[in-house]
Order: C-alpha cells, then structure tokens, then sequence
C-alpha cells in the first residue's frame, strides 16, 4: 500500500464515519483525543522574528483519520505568536507549497488555475497596521519557490490609540486562492496582551485559544483543486468534475477533542471561527458564556449568554465555569446562513470534561474602557452605501459588491485618514454576508433600520439576510494606504465579493471631506 | 407565503434517504457534460425546484434510480424555492445517461426588488448528464 493509498483508505473511514445521521452527529460523544494547546512564539524586548512556512503536510486529526492538508511551520492550525501593544513583528513567508487535490481521473499535470491555486500571501486580520508594501499588503502575490519578508508595526500607547488586547490572526489572502488555503486550515492565531488580561476575574481564568477549522476534503483526504459549487445536504459543496467530499471541524486540529475542566474552575475561551464558510452557532451544554471580548476588542462588561454566533473570520472571547462532573457537548448548532437547502447541520466541536476537586473561580464583570472615536472627531463627514448580491446559478458562482466583481485595477473608494464615516450595508441576498474591512474596526449602529445600542467593535459583521446593516467607522489617522473589504465567506471573496479602498492622509489644499471623496452616495 | 407551500408539497412527497458513503454530486453546473465516476459510489443530482418539479425521463442500463428527496431552499436560486434530489447507484463500468426533464415552468417573479439584478435563475430545461465510470482511480 503506497503513501497515498493508506491515506486514501483512512480519509475514506472518516467519508463514512462522518456521514451519521443529524441524531447521532448530536450526541456527546462518549470520549475524544486529548485537546491540544498550540506551539507559541512570544515577542522578546518589543520584537517578535520568525518565518511562515507554508507546505503541504500530512495531519493526523484523531487516532484513525489523516489528511493532506496544508500548514505553516508544519502544524496545523499555525503558531500562536504573543505581542503587545508597540512590539514589532516580522516574518518571512515561504511558499513551498505542491500541487495536490486533482480530480481522481484528471490525465496530465495540473492546469494553470490549478497551479494558482498555490499561490498565495498573507494577511494579520484585525491588526491596525500599514497595508503598505512590505506590510500587511493582500495584493502582493508569493508563488511555490519564492518568499517574501513582512513587518508590522502594532500600534502602542504613543499612538493615542493602541491596538486593543485580544484575539487577532493570521491566514492566507491571495485572490482567487483564499478559501482553497482556508480549507486547507491555513490560519493561526496572534494574541495581543493588555489591560484586560489583568482584569482579576479573568486573570484568574485558564486560557484556552482555539482555532475552529473547516475542511473540505475529497476522498484522498485532500481539498480539491477544483471549481466548487454550493449543494444541499450534509457537505455544502461539490466540484467539477465532481469528487466524493466530506467537511470536517477541527478545534486546533483535532477532532472532537475532550477539553478538561474542573467544577467550579473559570477558563477563558479564546475562539476564532477561521472556515471559510460555516457560521458557528456556538453553545456549551449545561454552561453559560460570559462573553468578554468581540473581534479582539474587549467589552467594558461581561455579557452572559447561552449562544454566541461567529461567522467566518470573526473571533470571541468568554469566561466559562466549571460544571458539575460529567461530559458536555462543545456544539456549533444547526444555523441558517441561507446556504441552499437551509440550515447548515448541527455538528459536536469537542466535549467539555468536567472532573477533580471542586474550585470557585470568580466570574466577570466590569471590564476595561473600550476605545472610543476621539471626541474632535466624531462629526460624520461622509456616508456610502455598499450593496452585496450573489449569483448561484453559474459557474463559477459570481458574487459582487456594488454590481462589480473585483478588479485590483480599481479604486472603489477613497476615505480621509482620522475621519468618520456611516456605510450603509445592503444585503440583497438571502446568504449572510460577514463584511470585513482591513485596518480599522468599526461599531455597528443599526441593523435593518434599528439602533442596536451596543458600543461593540467588530472587524468583521454578519449581514443579517435581504437586509441592512449601519456602520460607523473611524478611520485612524496614522494608517493609510490601498486595502480591501469584502465578504469574509471566502468562496464569495475568492469569486468577486471584494472592493478597494484607498485611506489617504495628506488632504490637498482647498479640498475636504465629502462626497467627491467617496464616490458612494 | 407561496414558496413555503410549494416546498410543504414537494417535501411532502419523497421520504428523506440516509447514505453510509459520500456521493458524486452534481447539479446544473455538469448539465450536458460526461462525468467520470467511480464504480459503485452512489451519484447524486441536485436541481433547483418549485415551482418545476423534476422527473428522471431515461437512465441508461446501468444506473437505478434508488430514491429521491427535496430540500425547502427558498430564496437562494430565484425562480424556485427548494432543491430535488435524486440518487442513483452505478454498478457497472458501462456509460449512463441520465436525462431528467422538468414539469411546469421556473417562477417568474423570484428576483429581487421585482428584477433579476445579477441573480440567475433556476433552469428549467431538460438536465442530461453522462456517467463514465471508471474502476480504477489515477495514482
């Protein structure tokens, strides 16, 4: 049995295994591999230097499946680096990828489309840092044999406005190759240490950080290097030519794993939604969540819920409690994203154990001030509206914003640098689109119509279907350059979801902000 | 209103249908095309529904219709609300044609904002797809 039999054969175990009916799928399962923390890089003295090396490797997700998937540095998902505000990080992306994932029956070597499918790049989502060359530029492209150096400068205290402590990550960004590199669970997470990490209550707290991957796999347990297209059913897409396929989620690379816990012990729960498709309805049986932190940026108090929703790209962060002995399902609960053939199905992440001596560790509550628009600069100088519509029905599918598909030859808007703006998101669609925008963050103040009076900060938003969503953004005054926003359901970017914008700082004399600088009504 | 009705009907008429193994699936996107299958893995056709319903016309001799199922999809494809499934085995290493034709016509008024913007539209033309099987997958 050569290599790629044996890896055959043990995908094709999980092809069948993970086709239980919806029942079965729900039921806590009676054990799981162990959890599995990530390897960890820290800044040193204000400086972090690594590389990202990025090759296919074989990637054991329990005792019985592997697949062929794709890592950085050979671990899937990627290292967790540790920053603080005002370090420097540098990387060296190296591309050292192989074509894989043909169709079983393709005669001959890959195509050229197949072959780009390898290129890539890289992008720290959520870090308000320069999009600038030689930074986090999505437009750079990185072929199989070549590499490119990155530096970021995080924003510190002499900023005024410091990046906010929490949960950022890093994933591949290349048009056209986003979500064949997210389905191959390309991504790792970015920590950025601050004030809310001394909160007590959360001090107190064991941290977890978990990377939530989706994996589109064909038989061989490879993502196939194929045009995919949305279906009914238990897997959400199928290719041309067609290839048996099974999706799978694993918690920092493994499957279900068993997560421990004592009764009464407090954990903070640092999780990001890195697949490049599915929206997370998240519930742990049995426990609340005491949600801290949304898209990196903290809370000013604790929030308890029972269901927290994350769409692709999106990230939370909450403090559980122990309950009693005993085993509880970690469930991304069935949930409607208007995918065709409604809701996507109910699946178990992972199991909660709870078990050993009881603790009482203390629960959240105040938390830290959350940044603010500067007070000089809330007045809304401009407003735009952004519509999103798809088209299912050819092949590839087609998704746009404003009519247009992207085009790296184009600037779809222009914003001052240190200024303010309201977007209006219009959803035509029934699919949720999650909008992110690079660099700044933003605060969402009406949704259909409505106030949400919530002071929230997100990087990346649902869009609620057929309808609208208000956004109010500042966009800083020490980053400008060319980036991008875009549907963060990265099959739609990939196939046109995306648009320019361009974040100038020096205003020429006798202009100001208006309309003339937007180009959005 | 109305779709949730014509997708009440639809799903009403064909039980659901476990599967122990992944299928090859395909939907309008392989209409008209030859498509190599693995001896003996279960093939599926997915087509967007109501108000067409779709109805399997011929299959060559070696393939068997072995069940069908609809999903409520509305919305998602204008001119129809659900999705009609239907499985087919292959036992055999001869070619099948598979030619499924619809009844009625795709819905008209479906787009948004009473037009079709970029949207696309549920066909409503007969679907044809060949079946190639092959024994042996390429190493």
């Amino acid at each position: 049995m050569n290599r790629r039999e044996f890896l055959g054969s043990s995908a094709a175990v999980a092809l069948t295994m993970a086709h239980a009916p919806r029942a079965a799928s729900a039921a806590v399962p009676e054990s799981g591999p162990q959890y599995r923390a990530l390897p960890e890089e820290r800044s040193v003295s204000g400086n972090l230097n690594t590389k990202l090396r990025m090759a296919p490797v074989t990637w054991k997700l329990n005792d019985k499946i592997s697949v062929e998937v794709a890592a950085y540095n050979d671990t899937v998902p990627g290292t967790l680096y540790r920053l603080r505000p005002g370090d420097n990080l540098r990387w060296t992306l190296i591309n050292d990828m192989e074509p894989a994932g043909l169709p079983p029956f393709q005669q001959g070597s890959p195509t050229p489309a197949q072959k780009a499918l390898d290129y890539t790049n890289v992008h720290t989502h959520g870090l308000q840092v320069s999009p600038g060359e030689g930074h986090d530029n999505v437009y750079a492209v990185v072929k199989p044999g070549e590499r490119l150096d990155y530096s970021y400068k995080i924003p510190g205290p002499e900023t005024g406005r410091p990046q906010p402590p929490g949960l950022y990550w890093y994933h591949p960004h290349k048009h056209g190759s986003t979500s064949h590199q997210g389905w191959q669970g390309l991504s790792g997470p970015i920590v950025i240490e601050g004030d809310i990490d001394e909160v007590p209550e959360v001090a107190a707290a064991r941290e977890r950080v978990m990377v939530l991957n989706e994996m589109l796999l064909n038989e061989a347990g490879e993502v196939p290097s194929a045009v995919i297209v949305p279906t009914v059913g238990p897997v959400p897409f199928t290719s041309v030519p067609s290839m048996p396929m099974d999706i799978l989620f694993p918690i920092n690379g493994v499957l279900q794993p068993d997560i421990d816990i004592r009764p009464g012990e407090t954990q903070r729960w640092r999780v990001l939604a890195a697949g490049p498709h599915r929206f997370f309805k998240l519930q742990l049986d049995g426990h609340s969540l005491w949600q801290i932190s949304q898209d990196g940026v903290p809370l000013a108090r604790a929030r308890e819920v029972q269901t927290l929703v994350l769409a692709p790209g999106q990230r939370a962060e909450f403090i559980i409690k122990g309950g009693p002995p005993g085993r509880y399902a970690f469930r991304a609960l069935a949930y409607d994203q208007g995918h065709p053939g409604g809701p996507r199905p109910e699946k178990v992440l992972g199991t909660l154990v709870s078990g050993g001596e009881h603790m009482d560790g203390p629960l959240p509550g105040k938390l830290v001030q959350p940044p603010e628009i500067p007070e000089h600069a809330r007045k809304v100088v401009n407003t735009r509206t952004i519509t999103f519509e798809g088209n299912i029905s050819t092949v590839p599918v087609q998704f746009f914003l404003d009519g247009k598909p992207f085009s790296g030859s184009r600037v779809d808007q222009t914003v001052l640098a240190g200024t303010t703006e309201e977007w209006l998101l219009v959803n035509k669609d029934v699919f949720q689109h999650p909008f992110h925008i690079h660099v700044n963050p933003f605060q969402v103040i009406e949704v259909n119509g409505k106030p949400t009076c919530d002071d929230s900060w997100w990087d990346t938003f649902a869009l609620p279907p057929k309808g609208t969503a208000k956004l109010r953004m500042y966009f800083r005054p020490d980053v400008t350059g060319l980036t991008v926003y875009h549907c963060h359901i990265l099959p739609h970017e990939d196939n046109g979801m995306m648009a320019n914008i361009l974040i100038y700082g020096d205003l020429p004399s006798g202009f100001g902000p208006s309309h003339e600088h937007g180009g959005g009504k | 209103m109305r779709w949730l009705i014509l997708a009440i009907g639809l799903l009403a008429a064909s039980p659901v249908l476990a599967q122990d193994v992944r299928p090859f699936v395909f939907t309008h996107a392989h209409n008209n095309t030859v498509q190599p299958v693995a001896v003996g893995v279960p093939v599926q056709v997915q087509l967007p529904a109501g108000p067409v319903r779709w109805k399997v016309d011929s299959i060559g001799q070696n393939a068997e219709l072995t069940g069908s199922t609809v999903f409520a999809s509305p919305g998602r494809v204008p001119g129809s609300v659900a999705v009609q499934v239907f499985d087919f085995r292959v036992p055999g290493t001869e070619r099948a044609v598979i030619v499924i034709l619809p009844t009625g016509k795709a819905g008209r008024d479906m787009g948004h904002d009473g037009h079709d913007g970029i949207h696309g539209r549920a066909f409503d033309a007969p679907f044809t797809l060949t079946l190639k099987p092959l024994g042996a997958k390429a190493q």
